[in-house]
């Protein structure tokens, strides 16, 4: 097997290597995906398949998707832009080519020569010194995992990392969270106000039907595919199934509620990108959703501190079903923060702000499995719902 | 002591990855290129956390850092797509800016042609400001689409 990791790691360095050096940003984005691929592989070698799972899904998967739509949308800016004045041009070629920065450094050849000399030295001083410290490691001043299999019995659950995820180290995973909800309102924020706002600056009305031109990339190019609607409404069933199974999973083997949100946001996203306009029809869900999670996280972390213990210290015999709780809350949120954060990109075009169906929130039906597979009449709007339970 | 093991192994591949990815994320001038970089910068040093943990206990899968790492692995996806929403913004807002300096230019050749013209008209402050702007939407809609629209 020895040989297999030597050509596995090599392969992560040339694949890292293609993605660098790919003039086409496509190539390098592919180059990515398959560099995320092999980190999975990677991680498995290394006996954690919970980081290949949550590799697979999102670091290769979603990230990918992410990177590939927001290439599309510059590049369509930039064929847009065709008809544009060269100074357009030249600021969105700053953004997906390469002949805008050559241009730019024409002047200086020997200063750049001297740059890349500058940033090699600076790498390759790095690249020993870590490789110095590899090899001069000090000893394990403790032994973590003895530790965590003390801890085990106690923690309510019985897969090492859930229980250091949502109970050795819930501190951790509670900011974490927040960090999420940071991200993803911060996204939200950076929205392109819908069409109102165009009409309001009358100046602008140029701008306004240029930034129009822009921005209509994704909108309904799958919508019209029957094949691919009708390949999304048998898929996104299984995806949320599976979602589900890998949240209950996780209390006893690797899984759990990170794996699961990025299955539930893949689910999202791929009906985003058979055209469904998902965010129209959930934008009340959604503000609710994205906070659900770390509300109840600090919820339950705070109120047992009304009983008289520390911080986040679950009481005894409830630490299982409090922590699958959480969890469930959690993938929850963070399926639909990950999913926002792909929906509500600027330059989208399509913002929604027609709420054609405000439905109830049931906190219940996280996982989506309870009706991810019910009979949905076929042609009906319904459908694209099903991954918000 | 230097006896190879999988995690040790590993461990060096994220260094090197770390490495290599800062060379490019420092030479790379697309911005996507440089989020792409500090990506693989990421998964290096998850990958040297998991592998020298792992190294230190002998090979034994080691919970903690995966958890870590797990963590990581989220962070960093939303830290991506949180990139990804401003390089869009900024696109966007760049060439709007682009247009906006160049209609005002457009505006003040327009304005300045106009005062020519009517040399010997009188207006108040904020009359001066309220034709401004009517002159600013006539002069925006033709000059600028006769400028942009036929030329290219």
């Amino acid at each position: 097997m020895i040989a297999f990791d030597i050509l596995l790691g090599l392969g992560m360095l040339l694949a890292a290597a293609g993605v660098f050096w790919s003039a086409d940003l496509f190539r390098a984005i592919v180059m990515f995906v398959v560099f995320g691929v092999l980190l999975a592989l990677a991680w498995l070698r290394l006996q954690a398949p919970d980081l290949a799972l949550a590799e697979a899904a999102i670091g290769a998967g979603l990230t990918g998707v992410l990177l590939l739509d927001t290439l599309s949308v510059l590049r369509a800016k930039k064929t847009a832009a065709g008809k544009l004045p060269p100074v357009d041009q030249q600021l969105l070629n700053t953004f997906t080519s390469t002949r805008a920065c050559a241009a730019q450094n024409n002047h200086g050849k020997g200063h750049e020569n001297l740059r890349f000399l500058a940033v090699g030295l600076l790498s390759l001083g790095i690249l020993i010194a870590l490789q110095a410290a590899l090899f001069m490691r000090p000893e394990a001043a403790v032994n973590l995992p003895s530790m965590v299999a003390e801890g085990i019995p106690d923690a309510g659950i019985e897969h090492p990392i859930t229980a250091v995820l949502l109970n050795f180290r819930s501190y951790d995973t509670l900011l974490e969270v927040a960090v999420l909800l940071v991200a993803v309102i911060i996204g939200l924020s950076l929205r392109i106000p819908s069409n109102s706002n165009e009409q309001q600056a009358p100046s602008s009305a140029l701008i306004g039907a240029r930034q129009a031109a822009y921005a209509g990339v994704i909108s309904e190019d799958g919508g019209n595919d029957p094949i691919l609607r009708n390949f999304t409404q048998r898929l996104i069933p299984l995806v949320l199934v599976t979602g589900g199974y890998i949240l209950w999973a996780g209390s006893t083997m690797p899984g759990g509620a990170f794996q699961a949100g990025a299955l539930i946001a893949a689910a999202g996203v791929i009906a985003r990108l058979a055209g469904y306009n998902i965010a129209s029809r959930v934008d009340q869900l959604l503000r609710f959703g994205l906070v659900l999670g770390f509300l109840v996280f600090l919820t339950v972390a705070a109120s047992v501190m009304f009983g008289g213990r520390p911080f986040l210290n679950y009481p005894d015999g409830w630490a299982g079903s409090l922590i699958f709780f959480i969890e469930a809350m959690l993938t929850f949120s963070i399926g639909l923060t990950l999913l926002s954060l792909f929906v509500h990109s600027p330059g989208d075009g399509a913002e929604p702000n027609a709420k054609s169906s405000q439905r109830s929130v049931k906190s219940g039906s996280t996982v989506g499995s309870d009706n991810g597979v019910g009979n949905r009449p076929p042609g009906n709007s319904g459908k694209a719902e099903a991954d918000h339970d | 002591m230097i006896s190879f093991s999988v995690d040790f192994w590993y461990a060096g591949i994220g260094a090197a990855l770390i490495a290599l990815s800062l060379l490019a994320f420092l030479l790379s001038k697309r911005l996507l290129k440089k989020l792409l970089a500090f990506n693989i910068m990421g998964s290096g040093v998850f990958l040297m956390m998991v592998g020298m943990a792992q190294t230190q206990n002998d090979g034994a899968a080691d919970a903690v850092p995966q958890a870590l790492v797990l963590t990581g692995i989220v962070v960093a996806v939303s830290a991506t797509a949180l990139a990804l929403v401003v390089i869009r913004r900024f696109a966007l807002a760049s060439v709007v800016a682009a247009l906006a300096a160049e209609n005002k230019a457009a505006e003040n050749d327009a304005a300045e042609n106009d005062a020519a013209e009517k040399n010997g008209a009188e207006r108040t402050g904020s009359d001066t400001a309220v034709s401004d702007t009517t002159v600013t939407d006539t002069a925006l809609t033709d000059p600028n689409l006769n400028k942009n629209g036929d030329p290219q």
